[in-house]
């Protein structure tokens, strides 16, 4: 109830507060609406007047030669209606091609029109803000900000702006847009029979995911497929998370017993490990673990330890989670070493004079305290391999294909996560960009589900001081 | 098909069989049998059919792929008879190849020319290059007939895109790097066999062993049209079962075909019986 | 007689411990001193390894030779460092200023921007390959170093949680003593903040300098010519390459990764007092 709320007023309180600048405010603010930045050049403030005026003329010119259009096209319901063709040009021999329509382009510009457009409201909104505060400043007897002023109030009270300014620019062209754009993807069917700048793709609403999800195909369907791609992801998750964590607490116990002595070195030899980059070492493993490669050599026999189809891959699938458990305990050794030397050993001393043997200290004081430390860190661990891509389609390319439980057309193979799938879709050589956009977002569902928990188990862990 | 001389002489690699009867454990016969542009060459050769309709879009709308038919059926067989045999060598690619080649661990292998020079390195004096045998249906040993492998006739197509800037620059630069004593140039430099049949007549190439191969070879191969993916990814499965069930026994061969040709009639425009996205 | 017991049971312990230790640590390392042993070995010109341990064990740099002389390998170096120094710059520089707006100071926006960015960060990072390749396409940038430090760093602000962490746990006392004595407020940032944050920053630097080295997977989308690959694309072609280019190196292969390897591996062992601190200070406060 309450983030209903807080949306509802995100959004009456800017209209509200627009309502009253333009009942309350003097005729400058009022004419504010329709011009910006003549109240601040009444007031004094030329220069800002003038940016705002000059922001307000370049957007209504590229609205009406450029944006205004690929908008237009955005929203017409089908992207582009002109095909592109060829016209035979007899002076130079060949075929000339004519300009169409360009789905994509347009898709691309009409995305970029309406950020650019939200923009502008924002300005524009901040110019009418600006007048209302210089008519309450008046009203008071107050001076309104000199152009020194305003600068000086930009780099202390308001640096934040200063500083959050370029970071959010880059985040805005580099992940906001193209997400944006991806998304709309998933509710066109862009693939490779509709690629512009040859064909022309069109939205098609929500047939994308009715096809993905919809389990009246039956076996032959992708929902079966996609069903067994999640179910591998969540069940991947699970081992490559928790094996990890379970023998990197093991092994850092083992380390930090008593009496053993060349510490540091046992920690060396694991950490070795990790000290080449990780997908080197992964193709390195592919190699080593291929049907023809040196750990066959070396035990003389033939085992397909990557291909084996039988029992839906079981094979390869536990390889898999060998291999990350080679690539990811030395990182939970080291984070447990750490924090089990934090542990108060007042705990340990009284549990010693109780008379505790060491399985029953581990359970009781160790495992409990080192859950409760790194909960958040298990669960972004869990998330983080949902999505962990370079295991897999380095060690086995999603593959082996198997054809009885992954059919249908759907381009996943036997140890596909989802992200995997949705990099074949998009670089296979019949690209489903379409399809692929479907299952980002489902990737985003579970990832944002998932995270929300542990933001909320956080904050809920953060308040209970004392753990006992 | 590439093989060693030393090992095989001219009149055993014009079978199957008659390779298989020199190898071992320890020297192989290598097929690629997990990569369906080799695997369609055991049912081209029944003449059984696979053939894509194409839309305005190029999108597919209908597939029709004769595989598993009654003739289907025992062509897997075959196929899955050979993939048992101890000196076969059902999980090869390239690189296992010339690996192979090397250190004679495999005597024949099916590859391409762009592999060439690599296994001409590995074999040195031996090298020695033929036309694709011919395999036995109803099963190895049996007295069956004798089918020839029908390859795929890959090729090399020049394109200039439509948007280019230069078009009729590209388009004369494309012109001159296919004409005919470029082909030849091409020959030498990486050994690809001329599309051109005057500069086939060319003494260097008609000399080559290779050429003679693929020239031949010619004569039993289809056209490589536009294949979508959607044939060569279950026909990776199907070898991939295979190659799986050679190693443990167990190969359910009417299931895995019956999926595998399903997988490849999926098109991607709807229609009543197998549409997808 | 039970201390002499537990005594005894200690030492079997231990040794039963020791040995554990040694079988698993063991098992951990073999894979990387194969890779340095096959960078070593001389081997056929063909370049393809198939026993472990070949007749007449010989080693030699032949293969690092070879690496720089026949493979752009020197090229790709370079192209790696300089992608790595500027986008480590400009991503330490983004996520600093990002951390501090968000730790330190107070404004209206800040919670639900932090939300915004929170739920941004949970989507794959493939999902925007495809639109980030064509928007540098229709800004003319694929296929240049540029657009890879640009694609890098864009994304910077969305990792601010453990600069953040180790922000909040600085005293605000400090800064409202500087306020008292006439600081603006980038005055405060440069001179007393950032000092305080060289653990932080100096992990932050190591991680946004050593990610480019382990992507392929972007590079891969943007670039497509050979002389403007990056180590980690240009290994990765070594040993994966398309059908049809047979291309199989992978003694070459191991030379290369052991420089990748031997680069990191300096790296962080002259950063390693800083990149424990603040991992440990960030994360489990975090």
């Amino acid at each position: 109830m309450k983030k209903n709320s807080k949306v509802k007023s995100a959004v009456t309180n800017p209209i509200k507060a627009l309502l009253a600048a333009l009942r309350g405010g003097s005729v400058f603010t009022r004419l504010s609406f329709v011009i910006m930045g003549f109240g601040q050049i009444a007031r004094g403030q030329i220069c800002k007047g003038i940016a705002y005026m000059a922001t307000q003329a370049l957007f209504i010119l590229y609205m009406i030669f450029f944006g205004g259009g690929y908008i237009r096209q955005l929203f017409s319901g089908d992207l582009g209606t002109r095909l592109s063709g060829e016209k035979w040009n007899e002076a130079l021999q060949m075929f000339e091609k004519i300009k169409g329509d360009n789905s994509f382009l347009i898709l691309l510009y009409g995305v970029v029109s309406v950020v650019l457009f939200l923009l502008f409201t924002w300005i524009w909104i901040l110019n009418i803000k600006g007048n209302y505060d210089n008519d309450c400043k008046i009203a008071k007897g107050e001076k309104v900000f000199t152009l020194r002023q305003d600068l000086r109030a930009l780099i202390n009270e308001r640096f934040y702006v200063l500083l959050l300014a370029l970071p959010l620019l880059g985040l805005l062209i580099f992940t906001v847009m193209p997400l944006v754009f991806m998304v709309l993807i998933a509710f066109t069917n862009y693939d490779y029979a509709h690629m512009p700048p040859g064909k022309l793709f069109d939205w098609v609403g929500f047939r994308n995911f009715k096809t993905m999800f919809s389990l009246s195909q039956g076996s032959s369907g992708f929902a079966f497929v996609f069903l067994r791609v999640l179910l591998w992801t969540f069940i991947w998750a699970f081992f490559a998370t928790f094996t990890n964590y379970f023998l990197g607490i093991i092994i850092a116990l083992l380390i930090q017993k008593k009496g053993i002595k060349l510490k540091a070195l046992w920690r060396t030899l694991f950490v070795v490990a990790i000290a080449v980059p990780q997908f080197v070492t992964l193709l390195l493993m592919q190699k080593i673990l291929d049907s023809d490669g040196i750990l066959n050599k070396m035990l003389g026999t033939n085992i397909l330890w990557l291909t084996d189809q039988r029992y839906l891959s079981l094979l390869p699938r536990t390889m898999i989670i060998l291999v990350n458990i080679w690539l990811g305990v030395p990182y939970t050794l080291l984070m447990c070493s750490g924090i089990f030397m934090n542990i108060p050993t007042d705990y340990y001393e009284a549990a010693r004079i109780d008379g505790a043997n060491p399985v029953t200290i581990f359970f009781a004081i160790t495992l409990p305290y080192m859950l409760h430390v790194t909960a958040p860190y298990l669960i972004t661990q869990f998330v983080g391999n949902i999505n962990n891509f370079n295991v897999i389609w380095l060690l086995t390319g999603g593959g082996p294909v198997d054809n009885l439980h992954y059919g249908g057309g759907s381009q996943a193979q036997s140890t596909d996560l989802l992200v995997t799938w949705l990099y074949r879709l998009t670089t296979d050589q019949n690209p489903k960009y379409n399809v692929a956009s479907v299952i980002g977002i489902v990737i985003f569902v579970i990832s944002a589900v998932l995270s929300l928990i542990t933001y909320n188990r956080t904050s809920a862990a953060r308040s209970e001081e004392a753990f006992q | 098909m590439y093989y060693n001389k030393a090992a095989l002489a001219e009149t055993d690699v014009k079978t199957f069989d008659g390779i298989l009867a020199k190898c071992s454990a320890s020297k192989q016969f290598a097929f690629p049998m997990a990569d369906g542009w080799y695997t369609t060459s055991f049912y081209f050769g029944k003449n059984l059919g696979y053939n894509v309709t194409y839309d305005k879009n190029l999108a597919e709308t209908k597939i029709e792929c004769d595989f598993d038919n009654a003739t289907g059926v025992k062509v897997t067989e075959a196929m899955w008879g050979y993939a048992q045999n101890k000196g076969f060598k059902a999980d090869a690619n390239d690189s296992k190849i010339t690996a192979g080649f090397s250190d004679g661990s495999i005597i024949a292998a099916v590859s391409g020319i762009w592999n060439r020079n690599a296994i001409e390195g590995a074999l040195k004096e031996n090298f020695a290059a033929v036309k694709l045998p011919t395999y036995t249906l109803g099963g190895e040993g049996q007295t069956g007939e004798q089918v020839q492998l029908v390859s795929f006739a890959g090729y090399k197509a020049m394109g200039v895109n439509n948007y280019s800037k230069n078009k009729t620059d590209a388009l004369d630069f494309a012109e001159f790097y296919t004409n005919r004593e470029n082909q030849i140039k091409h020959y030498e430099a990486r050994g690809f066999v001329p599309t051109d049949t005057e500069a086939r007549k060319d003494e260097k190439i008609q000399a080559d062993v290779c050429a003679k191969a693929i020239t031949e070879q010619l004569k039993y191969s289809k056209t490589q049209i536009n294949v979508p993916s959607t044939l060569w990814v279950p026909m990776e499965g199907l070898g991939s079962a295979m190659i799986t069930g050679a190693q443990s026994g167990s190969f359910d061969l009417q299931a895995q075909l019956k999926a595998c040709v399903e997988a490849i009639k999926k098109t991607t425009v709807k229609n009543t019986d197998s549409g997808t996205m | 007689m039970k201390r002499g017991m537990t005594r005894i049971w200690h030492k079997i312990s231990d040794v039963f411990v020791y040995l554990l230790l040694a079988t698993l640590g063991i098992l951990w390392v073999l894979p990387i001193f194969y890779l340095v042993y096959t960078a070593f070995r001389v081997t056929p010109s063909t370049g393809i390894i198939n026993t472990v341990f070949p007749s007449g064990l010989r080693l030699g740099f032949g293969n690092f030779t070879r690496l720089f002389r026949e493979t752009m390998f020197a090229r790709w170096l370079g192209n790696t460092l300089i992608v790595s120094a500027s986008s480590c710059a400009l991503t330490t520089l983004f996520i600093l200023m990002v951390s501090y707006a968000f730790s330190r100071l107070r404004f209206k926006l800040r919670k639900p921007l932090m939300n915004v960015l929170l739920v941004l960060g949970m989507f794959p990072g493939f999902m925007s390959m495809i639109a980030v390749y064509f928007i540098l396409k229709a800004m003319g940038l694929t296929n240049s170093l540029f657009a890879l430090v640009l694609v890098y760093s864009g994304g910077a602000a969305l990792s601010y949680y453990i600069c953040k962490g180790f922000f909040d746990t600085v005293p605000k006392a400090m800064e409202e003593a500087a306020v008292l004595d006439g600081a603006t407020q980038p005055m405060i940032f440069i001179n007393i903040i950032l000092p305080m944050a060289k653990p932080i920053i100096v992990y932050t630097v190591l991680t946004s300098f050593i990610s480019p080295w382990c992507d392929f997977i972007f590079v891969n989308t943007i670039i497509s010519e050979r002389d403007k690959y990056t180590v980690s694309l240009g290994l990765y072609k070594m040993i994966n390459a398309e059908k049809n280019s047979f291309n199989d190196n992978f003694t070459t292969f191991c030379a290369g990764a052991f420089v990748v390897g031997a680069i990191i591996v300096s790296l962080f062992m002259s950063m390693q007092k800083y990149y424990v601190e603040g991992v440990t200070s960030g994360a489990v406060k975090g």
